[in-house]
């Protein structure tokens, strides 16, 4: 049962509820209207004669208002068996929705306990990869060939690792909070944008655009920047990112 | 005249009803794929990643 089917029938037993208490009511009114009609006959009858003497000359009956009005204290009575079915009922229909939405807010939490469960078990996996390709990067470059390598394991990582911003946003946090420095890696910055880009989604995650920063001299820095960018059915993402090697000489790789 | 009324309240309460265990039935369903959703995820980024 879709929400809604439970809001239009939750709707449809509150309209039922409302009309069963306005019958109640109504009832109940039409009691107290006939209780003081017989009232203000009886006051009546006190300044013509005695009450006594007036019900003796009428034939010992009872006057017709009266009988009337038994009989609408009768279905007063039913009206009040109306007003509490009408109140049961409306207990009931609460309870529906008072279930439903107690069942929804709690599916919605343990869906986002799941999805933050395994966001970081993916998230922990991806950068033990994305370690692991730096750390080849690095020993390419202490190869000396950073210009054809760095272009080949970029490449490689932009095609390997297709994180998700969620889960680099995540990763990043977790890099920040828990300094995984066991890795010997830090992730420090990584800046994101969208792109709404048509492109076809056999584009795949890619390696979009990167380039070796240079000294003035054209030495290399040591340093390599940039973006993944890959689609998902909605909307295209790409991350720009920065690597560098801070200590010429050690394997340690910080990405920025 | 009655009877009809007798109906319609059985009506609204047999609805009412029905309306109840339908929705605890099927909140009890989802969450019973959600979880073997999740154990199917587990397990694959368990054998992508290891422990």
């Amino acid at each position: 049962m879709g929400p809604l089917v439970t809001i239009t029938l939750a709707t449809v037993m509150l309209v039922a509820c409302a009309g069963a208490f306005r019958g109640a009511l109504r009832s109940l009114c039409a009691a107290d209207h006939w209780r003081r009609e017989v009232r203000r006959a009886a006051e009546a009858s006190k300044t013509r004669s005695s009450p006594i003497l007036g019900w003796a000359s009428s034939g010992c009956q009872m006057p017709r208002r009266v009988w009337r009005f038994e009989g609408k204290i009768a279905g007063g009575e039913r009206g009040s068996l109306e007003l509490w079915g009408a109140g049961l009922l409306l207990a009931l229909t609460s309870l529906l929705l008072l279930q439903a939405l107690i069942w929804r807010h709690r599916q919605a939490q343990i869906r986002e306990h799941f999805h933050q469960s395994l966001c970081l078990k993916e998230v922990v996996g991806e950068t033990r990869r994305l370690i692991a390709d730096v750390g080849a990067l690095n020993q390419a470059i202490m190869a000396g060939e950073v210009s054809t390598w760095a272009l080949t394991f970029l490449g490689g990582i932009g095609l390997v690792v297709r994180p998700n911003w969620e889960q680099v946003k995540k990763g990043l946090q977790l890099a920040q909070e828990a300094r995984w420095s066991a890795y010997g890696a830090q992730l420090v910055r990584l800046r994101s944008s969208r792109c709404r880009l048509p492109l076809p989604v056999w584009a795949g995650p890619y390696l979009r655009d990167w380039r070796m920063q240079r000294t003035p001299d054209g030495r290399a820095k040591n340093r390599a920047s940039g973006s993944w960018m890959w689609q998902t059915p909605l909307t295209t993402y790409r991350v720009h990112f920065e690597l560098a090697a801070p200590q010429a000489r050690t394997a340690r790789w910080v990405v920025l | 005249m009655n009877a009809i009324h007798a109906g319609l309240w059985t009506l609204a309460f047999s609805v009412v009803a029905v309306g109840l265990i339908s929705v605890h039935r099927q909140n009890t369903r989802q969450m019973r794929e959600q979880i073997q959703r999740f154990e199917t995820r587990w397990q694959i980024l368990e054998e992508r990643y290891g422990d």
